[in-house]
């Protein structure tokens, strides 16, 4: 089981994504958020994160862009600590990972978070007019 | 040799570079040119998996690329050229690496590191190296998104005191 969640982002997105996700959900716990500012280097946003890991627990990390500097900076502690990560942060995973965390094992919350990423991308207009 | 980008960035491949500069600059390479990340596979790894699909990933040390520089090596390939520093940048303009234009795209912040456009900050051995570097044949300039304004660093440089 996931300990703990992880979100990393480009500015302060993730922050602002926990309080929306408590105008929902409530009161959050269990989630740390870490922003990247703009004259922050690898190194100081590799610190910030690591500094608040520790070796024998499990965690899964949210972050928003494949490839951008949260997704690196998480992969790269994966070589020391134990985590899982996801690009694509978005509102209804966030409410899934949180609300799950204590429900299921980690392979079966990470597979019952890629089936939501999948679910919550919706062409709503049309599912309207086709009268569902 | 097609080079179509050479850019210092503190992070390397990252947001910007993935989704702005590698389509804006048509390259199919982006070669890492950095010592530690040549000697550090698994770092490397994430960086070559986190470039657009297509997208080729190498990496070099300095001086094996002052000598593949040297022999033309490029040829094949639309480069996009990334440093990690100024300072690498200055290594290579000593071994004869002279750029038409170097892009000062990304550096964070520091002891002694001012910031001088946007959120790019410069200190004083950068400004000292940079300044050689653009009185030389290279045309050198900030630009951090192709959105947003570029501006010549000589111009930048005049507005602020090292």
């Amino acid at each position: 089981m996931f300990k703990k969640i992880l979100i990393g982002t480009h500015g302060y997105f993730g922050e602002e994504l926990l309080k929306s996700a408590e105008m929902i959900i409530g009161k959050i716990e269990n989630v740390s958020v870490f922003s990247l500012a703009p004259t922050m280097s690898f190194e100081e946003y590799k610190k910030s994160v690591e500094d608040n890991l520790i070796q024998t627990n499990k965690y899964l990390c949210l972050v928003d862009l494949f490839g951008g500097t949260p997704c690196s900076t998480f992969l790269s502690l994966s070589r020391d600590y134990d985590l899982c990560v996801l690009t694509g942060l978005n509102l209804p995973l966030v409410i899934e990972a949180i609300s799950m965390l204590e429900n299921l094992n980690s392979e079966d919350l990470v597979d019952h978070l890629l089936e939501v990423y999948k679910e919550s991308g919706k062409n709503a207009t049309k599912i309207l007019s086709e009268g569902r | 040799m097609a080079i179509k980008l050479v850019r210092i960035d503190f992070r390397l491949i990252h947001g910007q570079v993935i989704t702005k500069w590698v389509r804006t600059v048509g390259a199919n390479l982006i070669l890492i040119v950095n010592d530690d990340l040549f000697n550090d596979k698994f770092m490397f790894d994430i960086y070559k998996m986190s470039a657009p699909t297509g997208i080729k990933v190498d990496v070099m040390t300095k001086d094996a690329f002052a000598d593949a520089w040297k022999t033309n090596q490029f040829e094949s390939d639309n480069v996009m050229i990334l440093l990690k520093s100024v300072k690498d940048a200055y290594y290579l303009y000593k071994q004869d690496v002279v750029f038409d234009e170097l892009q000062i795209g990304g550096l964070g912040g520091g002891p002694g590191r001012k910031v001088v456009f946007g959120p790019i900050t410069l200190d004083k051995t950068d400004v000292e190296q940079l300044d050689e570097i653009s009185n030389s044949n290279t045309k050198v300039y900030f630009h951090q998104v192709p959105e947003d304004p570029s501006a010549d660093y000589q111009k930048i440089i005049i507005k602020h005191n090292f």
